[in-house]
């Protein structure tokens, strides 16, 4: 009888084992994001078998974010935390060390995206960080989830990369659709006036050049002269609107208008995604959203 | 009338006034127009205005329908040819310094084998500017055509 309750226990044991096996093979990765274009990237790649946690959400600025330390907690859970680059999380090397570190579970996505533009601010050279506008740099970031995603659960690795194949193939038609929009504009017409220098890689694959308002972060104002020489070019350049950002003020923006006569064009997307229930909630809708009302606005 | 001095100065008044109207009119642009339009062009050059030869070729049977256009016009559209495998026009181009963009699209029959078109502009230099597109069934391409052939189009 001794002999069988051994033996009965050593099977409920190993079923236990077995199920805690199973049940943490089937959950899914936790993934913690710190913008929302990757949150999105995240989600069409991962599909479910990811979890994904946004530090920085819709509507604030990355710029300027700074991690809670509920955040942290967040971060010290992950099986893989996404990093856009490019110098845009000036908190990163805090977050890495309060929150533990982990072995590689930090993947700078930006890193993997090909070269930065650069670009002068307050007399110094800096990289411009906002990589997304540009689809080309986008496919390469769906490369660098799909490869992060597969290296933590390789027993997923081949849905990963079926849905990231998938994913690009939409983003070279939406490529597509947008050169086609973009054509519907005269070249000598795409002139953006934007309130933060964010549009530098959209302007570098569509043909278009940026007069900003604001440098490449959004933590520099602009001064009263640098306003002034703007106002200037627009008349000069016969610029027909001015955008603001969904983040920004658009106080300033107003003022160039009026000093101008250059209508207000709309607002634009800058550093990440819309709210869910904006027409901007995922990458597609807002790069849609940015060129219709950047075309329609300057035709 | 050539004895009297007085209709004489009276017709030379007449002359000035009737010409005084356009002169004063061709010295002194009206202000009003210039008003309109306080966001005008200032530094922005004329573009250049010269005829190009532009010629689409299928590789193989012809689309049921294409269309190549610059914003605003149209350049070539397939009510133009029928049924042949190249279509060409004459396209007065007005080309700024940033060059021009065409747009090109056509349509085969949707069981239509994989096809190209080659869509090639010729500068009265002789210098021209190509591509060839591939598709099966649907195409819309761009073609950037700069101000002088060689250069890349400047934003
Ligand atoms: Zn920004």
């Amino acid at each position: 009888m001794k002999r069988f309750s051994i033996l009965a226990g050593c099977v409920l044991a190993l079923a236990w084992a077995t199920t805690l096996a199973h049940a943490a093979a089937n959950a899914p990765l936790k993934v913690v994001s710190l913008s929302t274009v990757l949150s999105d990237l995240a989600r069409n790649v991962g599909g479910d078998k990811v979890q994904v946690i946004e530090l920085v959400k819709a509507g604030v600025d990355p710029h300027e974010f700074q991690p809670s330390p509920g955040d942290v907690q967040q971060v010290a859970g992950a099986d893989v935390v996404l990093v856009s680059g490019k110098g845009l999380e000036g908190y990163l090397s805090r977050l890495e060390q309060s929150s533990g570190g982990g072995s590689g579970k930090f993947v700078d996505v930006g890193s993997g995206v090909g070269p930065s533009l650069r670009l002068k601010e307050d007399k110094k050279t800096v990289e411009d960080p906002h990589w997304w506008h540009s689809i080309a740099n986008v496919k390469k970031a769906v490369g660098v989830v799909r490869d992060a995603f597969g290296k933590a659960d390789p027993a997923d690795g081949a849905a990963f990369a079926a849905a990231a194949t998938a994913y690009s193939a939409r983003l070279d038609a939406l490529d597509k659709e947008i050169k086609l929009k973009v054509a519907e504009l005269p070249r000598e017409k795409r002139k953006l006036v934007t309130s933060h220098d964010a549009f530098q890689y959209f302007a570098r694959d569509y043909g278009f050049r940026i007069y900003p308002i604001e440098g490449v972060s959004t933590e520099a104002q602009p001064s009263s002269k640098d306003v002034a020489e703007l106002i200037e070019t627009i008349k000069k350049q016969g610029v027909k609107a001015v955008f603001f950002e969904n983040i920004e003020n658009p106080k300033v923006v107003a003022a160039i208008t009026q000093e101008t006569g250059a209508k207000v064009g709309g607002e634009l997307y800058a550093d990440g995604l819309g709210a869910p229930d904006s027409d901007a909630a995922t990458y597609e809708a807002m790069m849609r959203h940015n060129v219709t009302t950047i075309v329609n606005a300057l035709k | 009338m050539r004895g009297q001095p007085w209709l004489r100065l009276l017709f030379v008044v007449l002359i000035f006034a009737a010409l005084s109207v356009p002169v004063w009119r061709l010295t002194h642009p009206a202000p009003i127009a210039a008003a309109a339009t306080p966001v005008a062009a200032e530094s922005t050059p004329a573009p250049t205005t010269i005829s190009l030869e532009v010629e689409v070729t299928f590789a193989g049977p012809p689309p049921t329908s294409f269309q190549l256009k610059e914003p605003g016009q149209t350049i070539l559209q397939s009510g133009d040819v029928s049924g042949e495998t190249t279509a060409r026009a004459t396209w007065h181009a007005h080309l700024p310094k940033e060059g021009v963009d065409l747009t090109f699209e056509a349509h085969w029959p949707d069981d239509a084998e994989q096809t190209a078109a080659r869509i090639r502009v010729s500068f009265p230099t002789g210098q021209t500017v190509e591509k060839t597109f591939w598709a099966r069934g649907a195409m819309a391409e761009i073609l950037t055509v700069p101000a002088s052939p060689g250069e890349s189009p400047s934003p």
